[in-house]
């Protein structure tokens, strides 16, 4: 196992992160909140996040691939 | 840094900046609305209810077949009784230990010692030898 692993809070904001897992380059960020675990958050869920912004941005002609 | 890893990087910032995104040909939309309420890990995260752990007593065959059993690539492990994170295991640790054991085998040595290492080798997939 990895031990040691990057965490963060959970009061962080999700664009937080993003940038954190992009910077270091992880796929998988345990949520750690006073020296207990509380969740794990993944790439897909940040991808996920990332998707409902996409989503909320007025359509377009070029981001109909985004619909549901 | 290589410029494709640089790509979620850019993309990030591309989603959660407040700064002025232009969509379309003519069309410009500043801010996003999901931006207002901040959004926090909290409310995209896997609780650890929900979320498979193991315990650092847990035998490496265990984790193996847990996190195939559930289709899942990694999982953190935890104290058992405090529920502190001690660290997250993935599949690539045990890809890594398979490679480890793997070099087991002498590079270089008489035949003696590889048919000694041969013997009591699990599997071997590629063998040369060179006189």
């Amino acid at each position: 196992m990895t031990p040691k692993p990057v965490t963060m809070t959970s009061d962080q904001s999700m664009r937080n992160a993003a940038i954190l897992m992009a910077q270091k380059n992880l796929h998988r960020l345990p949520i750690v909140d006073k020296g207990r675990l509380v969740g794990m958050i993944t790439s897909s869920d940040v991808m996920m996040d990332m998707v409902t912004v996409v989503r909320s941005l007025p359509s377009a002609e070029n981001n109909n691939h985004f619909a549901p | 840094m290589k410029s494709s890893s640089l790509i979620p990087y850019v993309l990030a910032s591309l989603c959660y900046s407040s700064s002025a995104f232009s969509v379309g040909k003519n069309r410009v939309f500043v801010g996003t609305p999901v931006h207002k309420n901040r959004r926090t890990v909290r409310d995209r995260m896997t609780p650890t209810s929900q979320l498979c752990t193991l315990t650092a007593s847990a035998t490496v065959d265990e984790a193996v077949h847990m996190l195939l059993d559930l289709g899942v690539s990694g999982a953190p492990v935890i104290d058992e009784k405090t529920g502190e994170l001690l660290g997250v295991v993935s599949t690539f640790d045990f890809l890594q230990q398979e490679a480890g054991d793997g070099a087991l085998l002498p590079m270089e040595g008489s035949v003696e010692d590889v048919k000694a290492y041969l013997a009591q080798a699990k599997k071997v997939n590629i063998f040369t030898i060179i006189d």
